[in-house]
């Protein structure tokens, strides 16, 4: 990349179009612009961060200039802008940043609208204007804004590394810078985005990785295959029951559709059994009646036929009992006991004293013969009562008799009947049985059936809730292993993450060591030369710079206090060496220049780059410098600006002087013969 | 094996691994120039590749 010209136009002290054309010429590499106090020196630098990057560093943050102000009328336009003309292989930049003022009053103008920026490209004589987005990316691309102080620097900027140095540790400024120059930045940021394997944080792609992979998913879904498996293997086994069960049913039909035709045959002979046990039964009946007249007439006869046959005698015997007085000497409702019991006291109911074989003991016992249970009256008594209510009975014994044993006899030809007409039928009582039999078996084979029926439906029932859990089952089961695959998908991402993450890291930590010291090597080298031999600078990890004094009796490395100028040196030394790098690291085809940014040489656009340094570190400095970047532009003071001549004469390719014109107008002449 | 390598048991393809870095430094330095990262464009560029959709180098 190399800088063509800068065009100012009312930019600060440079009133009206002012031009610098940068010598493009790779021996004769430095662009030296001569300036005075207050001419517009530190301007020129800053020119370049504002047409980049928008931003400068005046107080008076007025850009227009002031004699410019002066000579507006009011409600008067005016531009300030800045041109940059680069080239980059092949093609052509311009970059340029511009703003309008109005005059509003007598003494100031002031911005009427915001800064415009423009980024034209011209490639093989065609004009383009970029867009926006595309003109920032070509800004970063050629000239990155955050390695700018590098590359552009002023002796401010030098003053402030310089404190840096002192304090032995830097604000990484000088570690991003390496990192920039020699193309490690997008490999440092892929390892930084990547994360390490542990991250678990959204900011990091294997962070987010590790976030996306659910490790229960996995355990759940065997889960819920092992169940559902258990469940298709009992859903199976029902299913095989069914079948069975169905195959049974079928049978037990059969089983009772043929026993229903069996016993369709057997039904004529079972109605002739019945027929005949009707006849039986009617023939026993009979025979019961039979038995219970001859029954009868037995009881009757016995009952009856003594006091028939007794009749003829009674009226003699009721005689001869009337003529007994017996029942006379007895006395009523007096039995045996009642006597005893007197003869024990000895003494009778009307107080009498009973002694024994006196006449009231004699008579008592005599009395006692008459008395129940012996008594012979008692018995006399119910005898004739008895006799007389038979004689009464005896009068139609002969007509009972007669009319039962009519019955009697009709019951017999009853029994004959049946009898006979039963044995008319012939006995199937074997048809009956074998009826009843089949009956039962029906029963049977039904009875089945409906256990059959009864657990199909419980089987079916089962198999419906098994099926409706199976396949809710299976439907939580396709989501994890939707999450599973997804899962391996992502495992597969992530793992590739972290192999290209180590991948990086490893080359990254080679080739940032490797650059490190090649970087303490060259800026020890250059350290040399500006500065003076007997000294070494150490680059640590953190890119902090420490220098030593070389004891050249031992070689041992002591650290040393630090001037001004020394500081000065190392900040040379440093940003020289890796601008060098970076210019090195361009022309060499490295082997994986995958992993490199595609360095761009960088210009060195110093503003006051010597005033620190005595007349031997200036020469020693202007010798230096301009083999290693690959354009120099100073910013010089005519007074160091004689010396710097004196020793770049060769190597200045176009010079320039800014002259003073008035306290706030300077003008930029180019010198002529160089 | 010369292609590939073995990592959290699953097969690492070397130059897959490798289109997948210079896509995401091509990604990076774009992101470096338009100070703007996405951890979502890393993920589909993997996730691309893996799936065979591109393996070669080409401009976002």
């Amino acid at each position: 990349m190399l800088l063509e010209k800068i065009e100012l136009e009312n930019f600060r002290q440079f009133k009206g179009k002012q031009t610098i054309n940068f010598s493009k010429d790779e021996n004769k590499n430095i662009t030296l612009v001569f300036g005075e106090n207050g001419g517009g020196k530190t301007t020129l630098a800053q020119a370049f961060h504002w047409v980049l990057y928008g931003e400068n560093e005046f107080n008076d943050k007025n850009l227009l200039n002031c004699d410019v102000i002066k000579e507006m009328q009011y409600n008067d336009y005016k531009k300030v802008s800045i041109k940059l003309f680069i080239k980059k292989k092949n093609i052509g930049y311009i970059f340029e940043r511009s703003i309008k003022y109005a005059k509003k009053n007598n003494k100031e103008a002031r911005k009427v609208d915001s800064e415009q920026f423009s980024v034209s490209k011209t490639e093989q004589g065609n004009q383009t204007v970029l867009e926006n987005r595309e003109a920032q990316n070509i800004v970063q691309e050629t000239l990155p804004k955050e390695l700018s102080n590098f590359f552009i620097f002023d002796g401010e900027r030098i003053r402030k590394l310089s404190a840096e140095i002192d304090k032995g540790k830097s604000d990484n400024l000088f570690g991003e810078a390496v990192r920039g120059l020699l193309g490690l930045t997008a490999m440092q940021s892929i390892i930084k985005h990547l994360g390490k394997s542990t991250s678990t944080g959204t900011n990091t792609v294997i962070g987010r990785y590790n976030k996306k992979i659910d490790s229960t998913s996995l355990s759940q879904s065997k889960k819920y295959s092992e169940r559902i498996q258990e469940y298709q293997e009992k859903i199976k086994k029902c299913e095989c029951k069914l079948s069975e069960n169905k195959q049974a049913e079928i049978t037990y039909k059969k089983l009772v559709l043929d026993s229903h035709e069996k016993l369709n045959q057997i039904i004529p002979e079972e109605d002739l059994q019945k027929e005949r046990e009707k006849y039986l039964t009617l023939a026993s009946k009979s025979e019961k009646r039979y038995d219970n007249f001859t029954k009868e007439i037995l009881s009757t006869f016995n009952k009856k036929a003594p006091a028939f046959f007794l009749k003829a005698i009674t009226p003699m015997v009721m005689k001869e009992l009337q003529e007994n007085k017996s029942v006379e000497k007895s006395l009523p409702d007096i039995q045996q006991r009642t006597i005893e019991l007197l003869i024990d006291r000895k003494k009778c109911v009307c107080g009498r004293e009973i002694r024994e074989n006196s006449e009231e003991y004699k008579t008592l016992r005599e009395l006692q013969q008459y008395l129940p249970p012996q008594s012979i009256a008692s018995s006399i008594r119910q005898f004739t009562t008895e006799t007389k209510s038979h004689i009464k009975n005896a009068d139609g014994v002969f007509k009972e008799l007669e009319l039962k044993m009519k019955k009697r006899a009709t019951t017999f030809e009853e029994i004959k009947t049946n009898q006979q007409k039963a044995d008319n039928i012939s006995d199937t009582s074997v048809s009956a049985d074998k009826a009843k039999h089949i009956r039962l078996q029906i029963a049977e084979y039904n009875k089945k059936r409906d256990e059959i029926t009864t657990e199909q439906a419980q089987i079916n029932r089962k198999i419906g809730e098994w099926q409706n859990s199976v396949k809710q089952m299976d439907a939580k089961r396709k989501e994890l292993i939707l999450v599973d695959k997804e899962n391996q998908k992502n495992n597969e991402y992530k793992t590739y993450a972290e192999y290209i993450s180590e991948k990086l890291t490893s080359i990254y930590k080679k080739e940032e060591a490797k650059t490190r010291e090649t970087l303490e090597d060259t800026i020890n080298k250059i350290f040399e030369d500006i500065y003076e031999g007997g000294m070494h600078l150490s680059v640590d990890d953190k890119y902090n710079i420490k220098v030593s004094i070389t004891d050249p009796t031992n070689g041992d490395k002591n650290t040393l206090e630090r001037s001004t100028a020394q500081n000065y040196s190392i900040i040379f030394a440093f940003i020289a060496g890796i601008i060098q790098m970076a210019k090195e690291n361009k022309k060499e085809k490295k082997e994986d220049s995958i992993y490199y940014d595609e360095s761009e040489g960088y210009p060195l656009i110093m503003d006051a780059p010597l005033s620190a340094f005595d007349k031997k570190r200036i020469k020693n400095i202007c010798e230096t410098l301009p083999d290693i970047a690959q354009q120099i532009i100073f910013f010089i003071k005519d007074t160091d600006g004689k010396v710097a001549q004196t020793y770049l004469q060769d190597r200045i390719g176009t010079e320039y002087s800014i002259k003073k014109d008035t306290l706030t107008t300077s003008t930029i002449e180019e010198k002529k013969n160089v | 094996m010369g292609n590939k390598t073995e990592k959290n048991g699953i097969t690492i393809d070397k130059n897959r691994a490798n289109a997948m870095i210079k896509r995401i430094l091509l990604y990076e330095r774009t992101n470096i120039k338009t100070h703007t990262f996405s951890q979502t464009e890393i993920l589909n560029k993997i996730q691309k590749i893996i799936e065979g959709e591109c393996d070669v180098i080409r401009k976002d």
